[in-house]
């Protein structure tokens, strides 16, 4: 038999021929691992955004699916989850189970947060005359939630001076 | 009998010689993966943009007073939990020249099964945008118990059609601009429209 076709075989089998001692290094096939991490990256770069996440993401809040593909902007966030509101990630009512109820459209915490907040960017647009406080909010919430509260948010949100009303989506595709 | 050490040496060699060194791209995969990893975005977010009814907006044409420029006085669209309606009016002339020739309309959209018939709610609005290319405001007027859900998805029905054309996405307008309101109420108290801020402003040292 040709000596050569035995190594030949036990390359491809990697056993040791008999009477020879087995080899102390193994070669690792990195094959399918560059593989894999070629169908990785070529999945996550498709899903790279430059953008970046203009939102804070509440916990909680499942927010609608929607067609629409305008941007987000930097704009006052007012997040509305099933038991809790927050404004810019800070929680400012625990409970909203009483303002889910019919009764006046006026809330008076989120009013309050609201307003002042606009002084601060007033007061901010004296001082910087690059800065221009335009009304701006992004309404962050649930897809649960009723209209009777959402009534009372849209309202209290415009008479806070903050009449430029965004609804934050997820898109949906397709 | 041994093989010949030159030819066989040779021939290990050769095979040594058919891999390629990975360690630079395992390198650029160890880096590069979990960079994207840590920036990818699997929920793309967007925004819809929505305003409140001004005041005017909600009364009725008086007898002598100009019509809408776009042909269209009002179209509202009432959302209820047991389907949709589409109610406005609508001037015979395009162009809004003519006067007292309004013209109410009323469509009916009932829930098919548990869903919202917003199939053809959008296409009865495409055929009233084919009439009344110029208009774009529609005011929702929403009933309590109407989910936010339902909200965005009236609002995808009402602001585009998406057309595809020879593979490519075309979006075209219908009726962008939405008001959300609150539903008439048979009582006719608006709680909210009377309710004043300037105790809160007093507090907060507004003037």
């Amino acid at each position: 038999m040709d000596p050569r076709s035995s190594i030949i075989r036990r390359r491809v089998s990697g056993r040791p021929l008999a009477g020879t001692t087995a080899p102390t290094s193994s070669l690792l096939l990195l094959t399918p691992l560059v593989d894999m991490f070629t169908i990785l990256l070529v999945f996550l770069l498709m899903n790279y955004s430059t953008g970046g996440q203009l939102l804070y993401m509440v916990q909680n809040i499942l927010m609608p699916e929607s067609l629409s593909r305008e941007q987000l902007e930097p704009t006052v966030e007012v997040s509305v989850a099933k038991d809790k509101l927050y404004v810019d990630g800070v929680v400012v009512i625990e409970d909203l189970a009483p303002w889910s109820k019919p009764g006046a459209l006026l809330i008076p915490p989120l009013y309050e947060t609201l307003k002042v907040k606009e002084q601060e960017y007033k007061k901010l647009e004296q001082k910087a005359p690059l800065f221009h406080f335009s009304g701006k909010v992004t309404i962050q919430a649930d897809r649960e939630i009723p209209f009777q509260l959402l009534k009372k948010i849209l309202f209290t949100v415009d008479r806070a001076d903050f009449p430029q009303i965004s609804l934050a989506v997820f898109q949906k595709q397709g | 009998m041994s093989p010949p050490l030159g030819r066989n040496s040779r021939f290990l060699r050769e095979v040594h010689s058919a891999n390629v060194d990975l360690t630079p791209i395992m390198c650029l995969f160890i880096i590069l993966v979990p960079l994207l990893l840590l920036t990818a975005v699997f929920e793309r977010l967007a925004v819809l943009k929505a305003h409140l009814p001004e005041a005017s907006t909600l009364r009725s044409p008086s007898a002598g007073e100009s019509p809408s420029p776009s042909g269209i006085v009002e179209l509202r669209l009432l959302i209820r939990p047991d389907g949709l309606e589409l109610e406005g009016t609508l001037s015979h002339d395009p162009d809004g020249k003519e006067k007292e020739t309004y013209e109410d309309f009323r469509a009916s959209f009932p829930l098919v099964g548990d869903r919202f018939d917003l199939e053809g709610l959008q296409s009865h609005l495409k055929n009233l945008k084919a009439r009344y290319p110029r208009h774009e405001k529609i005011v929702f007027l929403v009933e309590d118990k109407v989910t936010y859900d339902i909200i965005v998805q009236a609002m995808d029905a009402c602001r585009e059609e998406i057309l595809e054309e020879q593979g490519r996405e075309i979006r075209r307008p219908l009726f962008p601009s939405i008001s959300i309101s609150e539903a008439f109420r048979e009582d006719g108290v608006y709680e909210g429209l009377r309710q004043g801020t300037r105790e809160l402003d007093e507090k907060l040292g507004i003037q």
